[in-house]
């Protein structure tokens, strides 16, 4: 049995962060070209890492934050959708790593830290991490996972859930998503006309609206 | 202090919050920007900055800016977005969070006095966590001659 390690951090100075859209498929291919791009301008020093801010269960189309550690203190030119910060900080992570992991031994330690989560009774502070590593002809994978103890003075700090707040056009070109945070009959027209976008993600309101606006016309089909 | 260097400091997507407090409330400013959960669809991907004025550091209450960096430029009910902070060239240098702000901050002040160099009245702070214990980056903004 692999252990769960708690209170890791993770330290960068000097990072490139590019967000990638992509699926399991062309995973590995996506990342280097990505490693590339970024090579071509500045010095690469340490294992790249990415965050899979996308439901982590879908494989089909994954949206990542590939975070890479350059020398420079001062990027010479970023392309197109990168961002530079000098430092890069994950506190408070609980991860695992394993060697030479298949895809299905990496599915079952993913689930064994989220069981983690319920069994302690903790609050996620980041999606899942990734930490790729080549040693030795051996191929390293660190999960992790930001973690909090549930507390309800921390849940003060954001907008309670049923506060209706105004989506920003940040927000809608991150989520690639024009009808982001919809509800009520906005949410119905998005679901229809969202029906062919397959980039970026909805939120839960554009998909528990249309599910219960199809539950209402069923039962008034059904009494009809 | 020899650590004292010349760099280039930027963060990017940060969320930000300005307030008049003393300097016996950094440390609880601090530990309650740590804890972010990750609910409302971003999280914190660096250190807690706070921005002061130089001139106001002896004062009983000073401005102070609050940045946290995180994933996603969605701002929340009481932090703004903010898309950049930082400057080309600053003279840096890392001291213990607890003890050696003042007296890093008066050897770097003096270090540029001495060589005539201009400076903002401006400090960024960076906090970091290395095992346990928290460390503070200064950076003092250089302005041209």
């Amino acid at each position: 049995m692999i252990d769960i390690i708690e209170g890791l951090d993770i330290h960068y100075r000097n990072v490139v962060t590019g967000l990638l859209l992509t699926d399991a498929a062309h995973l590995d291919e996506d990342i280097q070209n990505l490693l590339d791009e970024i090579a071509a301008e500045q010095t690469i020093v340490d294992d790249y890492l990415y965050v899979i801010e996308s439901d982590f269960r879908r494989t089909d189309a994954m949206t990542l934050s590939v975070v890479v550690p350059i020398a420079e203190d001062k990027p010479v030119t970023l392309p197109q959708g990168f961002r530079f910060q000098s430092y890069y900080q994950l506190l408070d992570l609980i991860g695992l790593r394993l060697v030479d992991a298949d895809s299905s031994q990496l599915e079952e330690q993913v689930m064994r830290l989220m069981a983690h989560f319920a069994d302690r009774d903790l609050e996620p502070t980041t999606p899942l991490i990734m930490r790729p590593h080549q040693l030795h002809d051996h191929h390293y994978s660190e999960l992790y996972v930001g973690q909090a103890e549930r507390q309800v003075s921390v849940r003060k700090k954001v907008p309670k859930k049923h506060e209706k707040r105004e989506t920003t056009a940040e927000e809608r070109a991150f989520t690639h998503n024009h009808y982001y945070r919809a509800t009520g009959f906005a949410a119905v027209g998005a679901w229809i006309k969202n029906s062919f976008n397959y980039a970026g993600s909805s939120s839960r309101s554009e998909y528990w609206w249309p599910l219960l606006f199809t539950l209402l016309y069923k039962t008034w089909k059904n009494v009809h | 202090m020899d650590n004292i260097e010349e760099v280039s400091f930027e963060m990017t997507q940060l969320l930000h919050r300005q307030l008049v407090t003393g300097a016996d409330q950094f440390a609880s400013l601090l530990q309650s920007s740590e804890e972010l959960v990750y609910e409302e669809g971003f999280y914190k991907t660096g250190p807690t900055i706070f921005g002061l004025t130089i001139t106001e550091m002896a004062s009983s209450k000073q401005h102070c800016d609050i940045y946290i960096p995180v994933s996603a430029p969605i701002p929340t009910a009481e932090l703004a977005y903010v898309d950049q902070i930082g400057c080309d060239s600053a003279l840096h240098l890392r001291v213990p969070f607890n003890k050696g702000i003042e007296a890093g901050l008066q050897a770097m002040t003096q270090s540029l006095q001495s060589q005539g160099r201009h400076y903002a009245d401006r400090v960024y702070i960076a906090l970091t966590r290395v095992y346990g214990e928290y460390w503070a980056d200064l950076f003092i903004p250089l302005e041209e001659n």
